[in-house]
């Protein structure tokens, strides 16, 4: 009698745990896509969303070599153009779908610019270990028990707020640490094409998909990264944009056209741009975003303000908006 | 797989429960051995060989030495116990070659012939120094006459390898544990809450305090190795990490094998309430101090070179002075051994010194403190814990180090490059953010709250017991819950194993 008791008092235990797991899950599980890092995606969009509805035209994504490389005040400042990073270090491809479909919902998107090297991380959000996958599957909670990295005492919301980022989720970085090594750093043109990250080719189809029933055109870019591009991954996202009709260009074959100076313009010996070589890379594709795809000059329009006083607060590129 | 992964909880230990619960009770050893050996497998694949070849020795001389209790009629009996000790020193000897063979071959080699000497990688299996310590206590037991030998090989093996206790201990003695490893106990409600309850208190010290601190760890070793105020927040850090992981690991084992109704020794016992060093290991890692204590320090102290050596002080430099010389020269060996056995590394004999030469001021000081200073006066129960504080924090950054010369520049850049203005400015950029540091220090606090607790004997479960079964019920929810959301564990955070398990 005891023992059943007990089997009853153990089974009724476990039945509550699940209930309760199950309605956290349900609280900080995102609605329409599951992501891999929920703190960035959440703040991320809650600064996407501070902008106002349709005024963004530009997104630029990736991993850390778009979130140190573009910097959307630039753009402002240079072309005119309104744009918003929504990179972060080490974000994978399913997390740029996730904020990319969220900021279709309020914004008139034009042009998307992907930073290839997200390419080459794997886009599985789930964990390796089979067991953990299977209770994140289970309960979500457990996936993104991350999510009390956004509790803190100045903000919990999760939902839309009217608060942006100054820098437009671009990460400003103020280290310099020389690059030295063979101005070839490519490698052999020759190459065999490296496979992209486990799962990156089915997101890549999705991304791509996404953006055609959005009307957004797709730009595929390589920011140089001296100490880890190569032809063999040159070559597989070249092949890839080629069978889908999409642009890409590696800014890594054109160091002399943009006058990088490896001793000032990367911030860790060779992997991230510093900010000298940033203000370089986007001189460059502003003028090619402009010239190609023709993105309206926002500057002067009051709808525009936002990227106009951030400009100012920020003092960056000189105030010339 | 390791203690605090969801393979462990989820599948491997529901997995053992049910084979040993559908096992006849005089079986149920034979479940414990199974699951042990698979444990070991999953861990160390085909390395699992290397605990039957310790068994196989321990086995057989165990048996010798058990078969030698008194010398046959007519023998000469000095001759006799010569040649048991001939016997049990071979054994001891053939065991922990082993463990040098294994673990030490680099260590010893790149020593002996320089850094670039190499060999192929050799699979150390997991707990070899763990399960090397329970077979030479195991042989030296027997030999002493101390118990009767393991009834079957496959029951010596399993007190090798029991697999809570393989990773990372505690390190126990064949009777303390063999009879209730042979039981086949039934699993009770109690022991099942109660062993569940403390794996649950252990995850948190691991999962929500050690590993959020992991990552700052290596940028403070590297990149802010010459900031003093940095050294000082490493000391502080590495602590708390290593403190709230082994123990955690402990707790989970001790856990894990009371839901079998077993109980294993403890191996620690509120070590910051110590009075000094000394008294900080006999509350710290307190099996392998207690080892240590028994097949080391006694017998080297009570030997006959050192009773000798004692003699001859004595009679150049008077009593007080050879007073100490047979338990210092104990200590020494002490500590060498306790820092060979955590690792092949340098750092670790340093380690094991630097202790010897506290210990060793510390004797020196009881009695002149003894004679002037009010030991249960405020100010001075203060200062002894600073000083506990400081001592443990310098030999715990030490310990931690990749080598020496980090260490000491670390050390010294506290009194050199102090620069607090780089802590003020950069703390953050260690990896944690603010939320984790609050997580660590809320957590931590809760450590220090439930160890006061224990250190005035009040049981914190004990209390809990007694109510309401809808407080308990929400209790263990929102426990249950504060390891699962807090934890650093999954998507964001890199897999961190546990620590001891390296040694």
């Amino acid at each position: 009698m005891n023992k059943k008791k007990n089997l009853v008092k153990i089974f009724g235990f476990l039945c509550g745990l699940a209930m309760i797991l199950t309605a956290a899950s349900v609280i900080v599980r995102p609605k329409d896509n599951d992501v891999y890092n929920l703190p960035s995606y959440v703040r991320t969009l809650e600064n996407l969303n501070g902008e106002k509805e349709n005024t963004v035209d530009v997104l630029f994504a990736g991993d850390s070599e778009a979130s140190d490389g573009f910097s959307p005040l630039q753009f402002w400042s240079e072309q005119g153009i309104s744009s918003f990073n929504i990179a972060n270090p080490a974000q994978i491809l399913p997390d740029t779908y996730a904020l990319t479909a969220q900021a279709v919902k309020n914004q008139d998107v034009k042009l998307l610019v992907l930073e290839a090297s997200c390419l080459y991380l794997d886009s599985d959000i789930y964990s390796k270990d089979p067991y953990l996958r299977a209770a994140e599957k289970l309960f979500p909670i457990v996936h993104y028990h991350q999510a009390y990295r956004l509790l803190k005492p100045r903000s919990v919301s999760f939902g839309k707020v009217r608060k942006t980022d100054a820098l437009k989720g671009f990460w400003l970085k103020t280290n310099v640490r020389e690059w030295v090594g063979d101005p070839d750093y490519m490698g052999d043109p020759a190459e065999p094409a490296q496979p992209f990250g486990y799962m990156a080719g089915d997101m890549m189809e999705k991304l791509y998909a996404l953006c055609q029933e959005n009307g957004i055109e797709l730009l595929i870019v390589s920011v140089p990264a001296p100490a880890y591009w190569e032809y063999s991954k040159h070559n597989a996202v070249n092949a890839w944009a080629e069978e889908h009709g999409v642009t890409y260009i590696d800014m890594n074959q054109m160091n002399e056209e943009l006058g990088m100076d490896w001793t000032q313009d990367s911030a860790d010996g060779g992997n991230h741009l510093s900010f000298s070589g940033t203000v370089k890379v986007n001189a460059w594709l502003g003028q090619y975003i402009k010239d190609t795809y023709a993105p309206a000059d926002h500057r002067g329009d009051a709808q525009y303000d936002s990227w106009k006083d951030a400009l100012e607060e920020t003092g960056l590129y000189g105030v010339n908006s | 797989m390791s203690y605090h992964s969801v393979g462990y909880f989820a599948a491997f230990l529901p997995a053992v429960l049910i084979l040993y619960t559908l096992t006849p009770k005089e079986h149920r050893w034979k479940s414990l051995l199974g699951a042990s050996l698979v444990f070991f497998a999953l861990w160390s694949q085909w390395a699992v060989i290397w605990v039957f070849v310790t068994a196989l020795l321990t086995w057989y001389f165990g048996n010798k030495l058990a078969a030698m209790k008194k010398a046959p009629k007519g023998e000469d009996r000095k001759a006799f116990k010569k040649h048991k000790k001939r016997i049990q020193t071979a054994g001891v000897i053939s065991v922990v070659l082993l463990l040098a063979v294994l673990k030490y071959t680099n260590f010893f080699g790149s020593t002996l012939f320089g850094a670039g000497w190499v060999t192929k990688r050799i699979l150390v299996p997991v707990g070899i120094s763990y399960y090397t310590l329970q077979a030479v206590s195991y042989m030296t037991d027997i030999a002493d006459g101390k118990y009767e030998p393991a009834p079957s090989f496959w029951k010596l093996l399993l007190y090798l390898c029991f697999f809570p206790t393989l990773a990372e201990g505690p390190i126990v003695r064949f009777p303390d544990v063999s009879e209730q490893y042979f039981a086949g106990n039934d699993i009770t409600y109690v022991n099942l809450t109660q062993g569940y309850q403390r794996i649950l208190w252990g995850l948190f010290k691991k999962m929500v305090i050690a590993d959020h601190l992991s990552p700052a760890m290596s940028s403070l070793y590297t990149t802010y190795k010459t900031i003093g105020s940095m050294s000082l927040l490493a000391m502080l850090f590495c602590t708390i990490q290593i403190y709230t992981d082994f123990s955690g690991t402990i707790d989970i084992a001790i856990g894990t094998a009371q839901i079998f109704g077993i109980r294993l020794t403890e191996n620690f016992r509120q070590p910051f309430f110590a009075k000094n060093a000394g008294d900080f290991w006999r509350r710290w890692h307190i099996t392998l101090g207690v080892f240590l204590r028994t097949y080391i320090f006694y017998p080297v102290s009570l030997s006959k070179p050192v009773r000798t050596l004692t003699k001859k002080i004595q009679g150049v430099f008077g009593k007080k002075a050879a007073r100490y010389v047979g338990p210092m020269i104990a200590l020494l060996c002490v500590w060498l051994t306790s820092g060979i056995w955590h690792g092949p590394e340098w750092t670790y004999v340093g380690y094991g010194l630097y202790y010897f030469a506290v210990i060793f001021i510390e004797v020196l000081l009881e009695e002149p403190i003894k004679k002037h200073i009010d030991e249960n006066a405020l100010w001075f129960r203060i200062f002894r814990f600073i000083k506990l504080c400081v001592i443990v924090g310098i030999g715990e950054l030490y310990f931690m180090a990749p080598d020496a010369a980090t260490a000491f520049t670390m050390f010294g850049s506290i009194f050199t490059n102090f620069r607090p203005e780089v802590f003020i400015n950069e703390w953050s950029m260690l990896g944690p953010g603010l939320t984790d540091y609050m997580l660590v220090f809320f957590s931590f606090a809760i450590v220090i709250a439930v160890s006061i607790c224990k250190e005035k004997n009040i049981s914190v479960r004990a209390k809990l017991e007694r109510m309401p079964s809808a407080v308990r019920w929400s209790f263990w929810y929102a426990a249950v819950f504060y390891v699962l959301f807090f934890g650093a564990y999954g998507p964001g955070f890199s897999a961190i194993e546990m620590m001891y398990a390296g040694f």
